[in-house]
């Protein structure tokens, strides 16, 4: 796979000079199986773009250990990782690992940040792309909270549950 | 408001303070089952008469049904099933292994002679005999039924299913009945008592003591207390009653109304009408005899500090919150003459073991049962601010509902 950004599907919303100018800036890189891309709470990431391979995102659970949030398939969709720590000062909310091989274009976040206090409309045409992923994912997220609400009003919460955790927590001598 | 009324609304109150959903409460509430039965009835002149039986079957969850039979006129199946689910509540909160039940005959018993009432008895008993038994569904003596009733109950159904005394409680001693039953219920309430002044620590010699009614559960409720050193200072029946500030002499008093006597016709002490007895300037008061004679009308005179319900359902729930407000302490009545259930419970335990069990035993067990169940009660009512009667209904239906948790629904 190619990793110069002029040829790669992600980039096809910029013309050919805007492709350039992050050619100019960004770089190919290479991750191992298990290799990690971003570290959870370490400093805000870069954005990947995802050109080979598949990543697992997962995130840390007090007292509970890592859960898999998701799996993602370079080959499947066009996809990023690490684009909120691309807008964001804060520090990476998930870890991403390879899952096997995995290819990306990186595009380091203080450069992308130079180009933006530029001016660059590159720059600010990738912002407007990625906050359109990020409200497609905030989309996702509102409906699978409210699946998981509805999924725990039924599980273990049947009325006969109700009253007897009634009985043992409040009404015992 | 009736007795059965009264009933439901102190049963409402708990559910309200346990803030139960509905659904819970409907199925705490609704009987497992009713049946009503037709009873024919050849009477000795040769007519005919039918009678109707009932027996509601409350609830099970910890254990047997087990209610009294009651004989009256005014006897039907919505009086079933409020008793039913008062004796589900008063077995719970005893702890003892049952459920409740309640049924009857709707029959005015001064129509009919011993021959006949034998008769109708057995035949209630083919009607009934495939929903009860010693582990399904125990009556018991009630309203107009006695030791002699229960017997005809033992015999018919050990003909039909073989000798099983332990099919119903309340029998002679002579044919596997308890010890002490009679006395069972007045000795529970003097029990009960005794904590209640220990709680409150107060001397039972300094304390009087006022009994309405003279039966079975008024005239052992008196007996105990004086042989406790109390002072009694008032007493009465049906006929009216007799007050001496400095005590009353009782054991005269009682073997003149055991021998047949009214009190009415007692010379011994001042005559007082019932209605003067229960405003007397007592410390405990004890209505053991009708329902509802603390009322409305007269609870605003009555100065007694304690009100121990012997009866059923003496304090109407109107009079029930305005001595609470007055800061007298009521001690339910599912909680003070469980003495009576308790007992028949052991006599159940004695019947299955094919056992009898030596008068201190009887007694002990009593003791035990009684006063645990009374410090249950104290103690909840203390830790969440609540009067005796909620606390009590609250832990009866704390019982109940866990067992039923714990079952599941089938």
């Amino acid at each position: 796979m190619d990793g110069d950004p002029r040829n790669v599907g992600f980039f096809e919303f910029l013309s050919t000079e805007e492709r350039a100018e992050f050619a100019e800036v960004s770089e190919l890189v290479a991750f191992t199986p298990g290799e990690t891309l971003i570290e959870e709470g370490s400093e805000p990431s870069s954005l990947f773009v995802l050109t080979s391979g598949r990543v697992e995102v997962s995130k840390r659970i007090p007292r509970h250990g890592e859960r898999i949030l998701a799996e993602i398939d370079a080959a499947n969709e066009k996809t990023v990782v690490g684009e909120r720590g691309l807008l964001d000062s804060r520090g990476a909310s998930a870890t991403v690992r390879a899952k096997g091989e995995v290819e990306a274009i990186k595009i380091p976040r203080e450069k992308f940040r130079a180009m933006i206090s530029a001016g660059s409309p590159a720059a600010y045409k990738l912002a407007t792309r990625i906050t359109r992923i990020l409200a497609r994912r905030l989309t996702r997220l509102d409906e699978k909270v409210v699946e998981t609400i509805r999924e725990l009003e039924y599980r273990g919460e049947t009325d006969l549950d109700v009253f007897r955790d009634k009985l043992v927590t409040e009404w015992t001598v | 408001m009736g007795f059965f009324e009264d009933t439901n609304y102190f049963f409402g109150h708990a559910i309200d303070a346990m803030d139960v959903d509905d659904n819970i409460e409907a199925l705490l509430v609704t009987p497992n089952r009713s049946v009503t039965v037709k009873i024919p009835l050849e009477m000795d002149d040769g007519t005919l008469r039918v009678f109707k039986g009932y027996r509601v079957q409350h609830n099970n969850a910890r254990g047997p049904f087990k209610g009294g039979l009651r004989y009256a006129a005014e006897m039907d199946l919505d009086e079933a099933h409020s008793l039913a689910s008062l004796m589900t509540w008063k077995t719970a909160l005893a702890e003892i292994p049952y459920g409740g039940a309640k049924g009857g005959i709707t029959v005015d018993v001064r129509e009919l002679n011993r021959r006949e009432l034998e008769r109708l008895t057995r035949q209630f008993v083919n009607s009934i005999h495939e929903f009860i038994g010693p582990q399904t569904d125990i009556p018991a003596p009630d309203m107009n039924t006695n030791a002699q009733v229960m017997a005809w109950i033992m015999d018919q159904y050990s003909t039909l299913h073989g000798h099983t005394p332990a099919v119903v409680t309340g029998k002679p001693v002579d044919l596997y009945g308890a010890e002490g039953r009679e006395a069972a219920t007045g000795r529970g309430v003097v029990y009960v008592i005794e904590e209640l002044l220990k709680d409150e620590s107060r001397d039972i010699e300094e304390t009087t003591f006022t009994i309405q009614g003279l039966g079975n559960v008024g005239s052992f409720a008196a007996r105990f207390p004086d042989g406790l050193g109390a002072k009694i200072i008032g007493v009465s029946d049906v006929s009216g009653g007799v007050y001496d500030e400095r005590g009353l002499p009782v054991r005269e008093i009682l073997e003149h109304t055991s021998s047949g006597g009214l009190l009415e016709g007692y010379a011994g002490s001042d005559a007082i009408t019932n209605d003067e007895l229960l405003t007397l300037p007592t410390d405990v008061l004890v209505p053991a005899a009708i329902g509802g004679v603390i009322n409305e009308s007269n609870m605003r005179e009555v100065r007694a500090s304690y009100v121990v319900e012997a009866a059923n359902s003496p304090v109407t729930p109107k009079a029930d919150e305005h001595l609470k407000k007055k800061g007298v302490i009521v001690v339910p009545d599912i909680l003070a003459n469980a003495g009576g259930v308790i007992v028949s419970y052991h006599e159940w335990v004695q019947n299955l073991q094919n056992f009898s069990w030596k008068e201190e035993r009887a007694n002990a067990e009593l003791h035990d049962k009684i006063t645990e169940a009374y410090r249950d009660v104290r103690k909840l009512a203390k830790s969440r601010n609540l009067d005796l009667r909620t606390a009590a209904f609250v832990l009866a239906i704390g019982r109940v509902g866990k067992a039923t948790v714990l079952r599941g629904i089938r």
